[in-house]
């Protein structure tokens, strides 16, 4: 019994280098297979959650993302809705209620509706492609 | 008994060329079959990457001593590694920096230690807790997983002497100075890296961040850290300096003990773990063993206690190299301890050398490069 269990320790051991190998060549194929997993998603935290309503509005593409509302077992930040809005070649862009100046790169944003409460920039950022826009809500 | 005699070809070129043959090819196989062109400077710092990993695994079979030319790999793989990191931050973005951009935009590239903090909320709210990119860009999540995890099952704590590219920092301060200077660290520290693990594990599900990453990491000192734009931001850099500092400089040079690897990383105590499920250990053979004491004296991780490699041995081969006796060995669990020692220690370090050339080795030759690029 002993050396039976002898044999598959070694043969185990020495598929060690084979498994480095295979993982860090196929390292592609792996990639794509892990995100099959049931956790392998970015926290909406920080992706922003899935986009819920897509409008074309003056040549922008503006993605509306769902709710969301950060933490693992309790709420530990502010909920927010993120807006991206692809393409701002403009110095004004004027979404609705939303205001993006382009140009000093700042944002602004009012209330349509007096019951909209607590309406606010919870942050902001432009990158190359697009403006990243979180408003920030309530339960 | 002489040490040396443990293992076939140690001291004999010929034998040792048959054994480090292969490896040469996987070295050759792994730093070329993906790389290609380049400017002259590239080229000739492939060519010395190739050497010099090549060089230190045929000294490691050769002298027999496997701690003294792994680290030696180790260490420079962890520098160069750090300069083309920054170097690669610096070409994505313009700074080592990130703000809240790289977060907003999940660019922020993934590294292994983040794991220990994603295991709550990924098994609670089915969720990565970082702002990382899933598949793209340099350092992903789907790409680390597949590694930590791959490394994991192979080597186990392995990781940490023969892949970390921050390991090899207190590695190298552990080095320095001849003979410590405090000459008593109490073994028992070692266990503080599992109530990190626990405590960090908890703090980042509650607070709903990576809390180790955002607060503690030594490392953000020599890779990425957050841009100061606020007090908070300006605390955060200092504590960074601050544990990099004492933690990865003064302690490990003072003691001669790899003190933040031991002690105070969490992603450390998470491997142990996997070393209860991993085939490799190192072992001793008590019929052989003097009770010298040497063995614990060498081993910079804390982890030999009563003269045996405990849970946290990171297989780095210090007390091997140490013992006058060769009564500890590389073991591959479930066969013999007094047989086959040189089959054990092979089928251990082609794997593990393996990793560390093909993780570290084109961050070595990118670093190498920009050095080359200084020069002419």
């Amino acid at each position: 019994m002993k050396k039976i269990l002898s044999v598959f320790a070694y043969i185990w051991a020495s598929l060690g280098t084979l498994i480095i190998l295979v993982a860090f060549i196929g390292m592609d194929s792996w990639q794509q297979l892990s995100l099959n997993l049931p956790f392998m998603r970015v926290d909406p935290q920080y992706s922003g959650g899935a986009i819920v309503d897509s409008v074309v509005r003056n040549n922008l593409k503006i993605s509306i993302h769902e709710n969301v509302f950060p933490g693992v077992f309790r709420q530990s930040g502010n909920g927010f809705v993120q807006i991206d809005v692809n393409q701002c070649p403009a110095d004004t862009i004027i979404i609705d209620s939303v205001f993006i100046n382009n140009k000093i790169t700042t944002i602004s944003a009012t209330p349509e509706k007096a019951e909209a409460d607590g309406f606010e920039i919870e942050d902001f950022v432009k990158l190359a492609d697009r403006w990243i826009i979180r408003l920030k809500i309530e339960k | 008994m002489n040490r040396k005699s443990n293992y076939w070809g140690t001291g004999r070129i010929g034998k040792s060329i048959l054994l480090f043959a292969p490896m040469m090819m996987l070295i050759m196989l792994m730093l070329l079959g993906s790389a290609s062109g380049g400017d002259a400077a590239t080229q000739i710092a492939r060519l010395i990457t190739i050497a010099f990993f090549g060089a230190m695994f045929f000294l490691i079979i050769y002298t027999g001593k496997t701690d003294k030319w792994r680290a030696v790999a180790f260490i420079v793989s962890a520098l160069l590694f750090c300069i083309a990191f920054i170097h690669n931050l610096i070409l994505e973005r313009g700074s080592m920096t990130f703000s809240n951009a790289e977060e907003l935009s999940c660019t922020i590239p993934f590294c292994h230690i983040v794991t220990t903090m994603m295991i709550i909320p990924a098994a609670v709210k089915q969720t990565i807790l970082f702002p990382g990119s899933l598949v793209e860009g340099f350092a992903s999540i789907s790409a680390m997983f597949v590694i930590v995890l791959c490394f994991s099952i192979v080597l186990g704590r392995g990781f940490c002497s023969w892949g970390c590219f921050y390991g090899g920092w207190d590695d190298g301060t552990s080095r320095i100075l001849r003979k410590p200077v405090i000459k008593k660290v109490n073994n028992s520290y070692k266990w503080f890296s599992f109530a990190m693990l626990i405590v960090m594990a908890l703090w980042s599900a509650e607070a709903a961040e990576p809390t180790y990453c955002s607060w503690l990491c030594p490392f953000k000192a020599v890779t990425e850290n957050e841009r100061i734009i606020d007090t908070i931001t300006l605390i955060k850099n200092i504590i960074f300096t601050l544990t990099f500092a004492v933690l990865v400089v003064v302690l490990p040079l003072l003691t001669k003990k790899r003190i933040q690897c031991a002690t105070f990383c969490p992603m450390g105590a998470l491997l142990s773990l996997f070393n209860k499920i991993n085939i490799f250990e190192v072992k001793n053979d008590t019929s052989k063993c003097i009770g010298c004491g040497k063995c614990e004296k060498a081993c910079p991780m804390l982890a030999i206690e009563k003269r045996c490699p405990t849970l946290t041995c990171s297989k780095c081969g210090k007390c091997v190299d140490a013992c006058p006796t060769g009564a500890m060995r590389f073991h591959i669990k479930g066969t013999p301890i007094d047989k086959h020692t040189t089959i054990a220690r092979t089928l251990f370090i082609f794997p593990a050398y393996t990793f560390l050339v093909t993780l570290c080795g084109g961050s070595v030759a990118n670093g190498l490069a920009l050095i080359i690029n200084l020069f002419i």
